[in-house]
C-alpha cells in the first residue's frame, strides 16, 4: 500500500477507519486463525472433553490455572486449555474493538460489525461451553462451523475499516466477478459444514449416511474449483491488485486444500488403492501421529481461509464498484 | 452490502442469537440419547433363510438377555458366574471395561475414557459388527468381531487369538488397510508405566467379540429347538423381565459394579450360560492353542538360505502347496480363484444368496448386510504383509491359512504324507520372503497376463 494511496483514502469519508481501528480489526482476524487451528488439533486429538468443566478449569479459574500444569501436563489437556485461553483473548480484543469504534466516532457500519463481532464471539463461546457441559458432539460440530464464518466476519470488517472504497480506480471489474466471489464464499462454507458433518460422526451413524455426506463433500469440491477459477479468470483481468492478488491466492488456496484432501483422506483411511506401489502399500497409518494430525487440521484450517479469501474478494469487489 | 449491514441493528442480534441457541441445544440434547448395541440383523436374515421361519420372537428374547447379560454401550456388564470366575481372571480384567465403553473424554493424569468410540467405533461400529460410519469406503471391511474369526494370530485356525495377538495387531496396525497403528496412544499419561489404555481396548475387543458370540450361537439354538422356543415365550410373556428383574435388583446394590451375577431359571437361560462358557473358554485357553514356529539354523547361513529359497519356488509352483493358483506363478496375486471372505459369506452363501446377484441382495443389505467384494489374493512382490513380516508369521500363515478367507492351511506331515515337511514349510518362507527381491522378472510379467485373463473368463 502507497503512501499516496493511504493519502488518497483519508481524503473522503468512507476512506477508512481510525488507525486504532484498523490494528483492533485486523489483530482480531489475525488472531482468530491460529484459534481455529487450535480448535482444529482439539478435535483432531479428541481432546474437546480434556477439561471436563466451563468456565472455569478443573475448579480453577480460567485464567488462574497454574501455567506450569497446562504447559507440562497432559498433551490434550495442553491443547484444550489453550483453545479457551486464546478464545478469551479473541473475545478480549472483540470487547476492544467495539469500544474503540465508539470511541473514535466510527461509521454506522463499523460498529455494526463490531458489534456483530461481539455477538457471534460470545455466541460461540457459550457454544464451546454447551459441547463440555452436555458432552454433545453435535454441539461441537456446530461450534467448528461458526468458527470459520465469525473468520469470515472478521475478514469483513477488516475490509470495510480499510476504506478501500475511497480509492477506487475504475477498473475491469464486474458485477459477475463480485456474484462469483459470493457463490465462492456460500458453497466453500457448505462445502466446510459438510466436511465437519464427516469430521464429527458419531459412531451410531450409519455407514449410507457417511457415504452421502462424502459425495456432497466431493461434488461441493468441484463446485469449488470451479467457482474459484472462474473468479481468477475475471481477476486475472482485473487491473486492481486489490483484487488480482487474492484472486489468484484464491486459486492456489483451493489447489492446496484439494492436495490436503487427498493428504486427509489417506491419513485417516490410507490409500483407496493399496497395491499402487510398494512404498505406498505399506503405508500404516499413525493413528494421532504428527503428520497425520497436522494434515487433517491444515485441511480443515484452509477450508477457513479460502472462506475468508473469497469474502474478502467480494467484500473488495463490492466496495470498488462504489455501491 | 454496506447499505444493508448499515440498515441492521446488529445489536438486536443477541437476543435472536440468544433463543437460536437455546432452542438448537434443546433439540440437540433430545438427540442424544443412551446409545444401544445393534441387534445382529444379518445373523437373524441368515437364520430365517435357513429355518424359513420368521424368528422375530427369538431375536427379541435374545436381545432382551443379551442386554441383561452384556448392558448398554455406556453401561457395560459383565455375566459373573461361579464357574466362570478363573477363566474371566485369565482373560481380561472386567473392571477396566469401564475405560474404553462409553463417551470420550480424559482427565488431568491423562487417563483416557470412552478409548473405543474416541480409536475403534467410526469403522468398527458401536456393536463391533464392523458397520461402523466409514466402513463403506473400506477395503477390506472392518472386522466384524461378533463370529470371532480373526484373521492374524497366532493360534491354530478355529481358534481365538492371544490377547497379544490382539495387542500386537492394535499397536502395530496393518499394514496397506486402513487399519491404524496406535503406538501413539501408549504415550498417554506421564508415567508409561501405568498406562493400560491398549489393554483396555483389547478387553473392550474380546467383551464385544463374546457378547456377539452368544448372540449369535443363541440365536441358532433358539431358532432351531422347539423347547427352547417355549422358554422364549415365557420369558417374553413375562415382558421380557423373567431374569432380567433379579439382575436389575442386583445393579441396584451394586449400581457401579460391571461384573453382574445372573440368574439361571429357565432352559433358554441354561442353554444361555452353556453357549457363554463355551465361548468364553475358546478365548480363556487361546494360549495353549499357539502354534509353534521356530525359525530353522540354517536361516541366517547365507548360501543355505540361498539354497532353500530355490527349493521353495519349486514348492510355490508345485501342487501341494499350489500357491501359484491364487497368488499366481509371479506373486502378483491376481491367480485364478474368484472367492468371498466369511465374512461376506455369512448372510449371503450361507443364506443361499449368490453374492452377485443385486435384487437377491436387497434383503441382505437391508438387514445390515455390507455389499459384498471379492477378496483378493496378496500380491507377495510387495513385500507387504498384512499379518506380520516375521518368519514366523509367514510360517504361521501357510500352515493354519488365515481364518475367515479362502487362504487354507497347507497339508502337512505326518499327517499327510503327501504334504509339506516343516523345513519345506520353511523354504517356501524362505522364498516369499524372497519375492520383493526378484520383482521384475520377465516370467513373471508373463504369466500374469495369462493369469488375470483366466480370471476375467471366470467372472459371472
Amino acid at each position: 500500500m502507497s503512501t499516496t494511496t493511504i493519502s488518497e483514502a483519508t481524503t473522503t469519508y468512507n476512506s477508512g477507519s481510525h488507525p486504532w481501528v484498523k490494528f483492533i480489526a485486523r489483530l482480531l482476524m489475525v488472531s482468530t486463525f491460529p484459534l481455529i487451528w487450535l480448535g482444529g488439533l482439539v478435535t483432531t486429538y479428541d481432546a474437546g472433553m480434556a477439561v471436563p468443566d466451563w468456565p472455569g478449569t478443573y475448579g480453577y479459574n480460567l485464567f488462574a490455572y497454574p501455567w506450569q500444569a497446562w504447559l507440562y501436563g497432559p498433551f490434550d489437556l495442553f491443547v484444550e486449555h489453550g483453545h479457551r485461553l486464546l478464545a478469551s483473548f479473541v473475545g478480549l480484543v472483540a470487547i476492544c474493538f467495539l469500544v474503540a469504534t465508539y470511541r473514535t466516532g466510527e461509521r454506522p457500519i463499523i460498529r455494526n460489525l463490531a458489534w456483530m463481532c461481539l455477538v457471534t464471539v460470545i455466541f460461540q463461546g457459550v457454544l464451546g461451553g454447551a459441547r463440555v457441559l452436555m458432552d454433545a458432539r453435535l454441539v461441537a460440530m456446530i461450534h467448528g462451523c461458526l468458527g470459520p464464518a465469525f473468520f469470515a466476519l472478521c475478514m469483513v470488517t477488516v475490509v470495510h475499516c480499510s476504506g478501500i472504497k475511497g480509492r477506487s480506480e475504475v477498473g475491469g471489474w464486474s458485477r459477475w466477478f463480485v456474484r462469483f466471489a459470493v457463490a465462492t464464499t456460500i458453497v466453500a462454507y457448505l462445502q466446510l459444514t459438510i466436511g465437519a458433518q464427516l469430521r464429527h460422526i458419531l459412531p451410531w451413524a450409519s455407514p449410507k449416511f457417511f457415504l452421502m455426506m462424502v459425495h456432497l463433500h466431493l461434488t461441493f469440491a468441484g463446485l469449488v474449483l470451479v467457482s474459484a477459477l472462474t473468479v481468477a479468470a475475471f481477476g486475472l483481468r482485473e487491473p486492481n491488485r486489490y483484487l488480482r492478488h487474492p484472486a489468484v491466492m484464491l486459486v492456489g488456496l483451493v489447489a492446496v486444500q484439494i492436495l490436503l484432501g487427498f493428504g486427509t483422506w489417506i491419513a485417516n483411511y490410507a490409500l483407496p488403492w493399496s497395491d499402487l506401489s510398494p512404498e505406498l502399500s505399506a503405508y500404516i497409518i499413525s493413528a494421532k501421529g504428527y503428520w497425520e494430525s497436522m494434515i487433517v487440521t491444515a485441511h480443515q484450517a484452509t477450508g477457513s481461509l479460502i472462506i475468508a479469501v473469497s469474502i474478502l474478494i467480494a467484500t473488495r469487489g463490492w466496495l470498488l464498484s462504489g455501491k | 452490502m454496506p447499505r444493508l449491514l448499515s440498515g441492521f441493528r446488529a445489536k438486536r442480534l443477541a437476543p435472536m442469537l440468544g433463543f437460536a441457541a437455546v432452542a438448537a441445544l434443546c433439540v440437540l440434547s433430545g438427540c442424544n440419547g443412551e446409545p444401544q448395541f445393534e441387534p445382529n440383523g444379518v445373523f437373524r436374515f441368515r437364520v430365517e433363510a435357513e429355518t424359513d421361519k420368521d424368528q422375530a420372537k427369538a431375536a427379541e428374547a435374545v436381545n432382551t438377555l443379551v442386554v441383561d447379560w452384556f448392558g448398554t454401550p455406556d453401561k457395560p456388564r459383565w455375566p459373573e458366574l461361579s464357574e466362570t470366575v478363573d477363566a474371566t481372571r485369565t482373560l481380561l480384567q472386567v473392571e477396566r471395561l469401564d475405560r474404553a465403553a462409553g463417551p470420550q473424554r480424559s482427565d488431568r493424569e491423562d487417563k483416557h475414557y470412552g478409548l473405543y468410540r474416541e480409536l475403534c467405533s467410526n469403522c468398527h461400529g458401536l456393536t463391533g459388527n464392523g458397520r461402523g460410519p466409514t466402513a463403506m469406503f473400506l477395503d477390506p471391511y472392518p472386522r466384524d468381531f461378533r463370529p470371532g474369526w480373526f484373521k492374524y494370530k497366532s493360534t491354530k485356525r478355529g481358534s481365538r487369538p492371544t490377547r497379544d495377538d490382539l495387542y500386537r495387531l492394535i499397536k502395530h496396525g496393518v499394514p496397506g488397510t486402513s487399519m491404524p497403528a496406535f503406538a501413539a496412544i501408549e504415550s498417554h499419561e506421564h508415567d508409561k508405566k501405568k498406562n493400560d489404555d491398549l489393554d483396555a481396548v483389547v478387553d473392550y475387543v474380546i467383551y464385544l467379540s463374546i457378547r456377539g458370540e452368544v448372540e449369535r450361537l443363541l440365536l441358532y439354538e433358539v431358532a432351531n429347538d422347539e423347547g427352547l422356543l417355549e422358554g422364549v415365550r415365557a420369558r417374553l410373556s413375562d415382558g421380557g423381565n423373567g431374569a432380567s428383574t433379579d439382575v436389575k435388583s442386583e445393579v441396584t446394590s451394586t449400581e457401579m459394579a460391571i461384573s453382574q451375577p445372573v440368574v439361571i431359571e429357565s432352559t433358554f437361560e441354561i442353554k444361555a450360560k452353556e453357549i457363554f462358557m463355551d465361548v468364553l473358554s475358546r478365548w480363556a485357553g487361546s494360549k495353549e492353542q499357539i502354534v509353534a514356529a521356530k525359525v530353522p539354523a540354517w536361516w541366517n547361513e547365507p548360501a543355505e538360505h540361498a539354497k532353500a529359497i530355490e527349493s521353495g519356488r519349486a514348492i510355490y509352483l508345485g501342487a501341494t502347496a499350489a500357491c501359484a493358483n491364487c497368488h499366481g506363478k509371479s506373486g502378483g496375486g491376481n491367480g485364478l480363484v474368484r472367492d468371498y471372505d466369511d465374512w461376506a459369506k455369512d448372510g449371503t452363501v450361507r443364506a443361499g444368496i449368490e453374492p452377485t446377484d443385486r435384487t437377491a441382495l436387497k434383503p441382505y443389505l437391508a438387514a445390515g448386510g455390507l455389499k459384498p467384494v471379492p477378496i483378493s489374493p496378496r500380491d507377495l512382490r510387495l513385500g507387504v504383509y498384512r499379518g506380520g513380516s516375521e518368519p514366523t508369521d509367514i510360517y504361521r500363515r501357510i500352515v493354519q491359512g488365515i481364518e475367515g478367507t479362502p487362504m487354507p492351511a497347507v497339508a502337512l506331515k505326518p499327517d499327510n504324507p503327501q504334504g509339506l515337511s516343516e523345513d519345506e514349510v520353511w523354504q517356501l518362507v524362505a522364498f516369499i520372503l524372497n519375492m520383493k527381491a526378484e520383482v521384475g522378472g520377465a516370467v513373471s510379467a508373463e504369466n500374469d497376463v495369462a493369469s488375470t485373463e483366466k480370471v476375467e473368463e471366470q467372472k459371472p
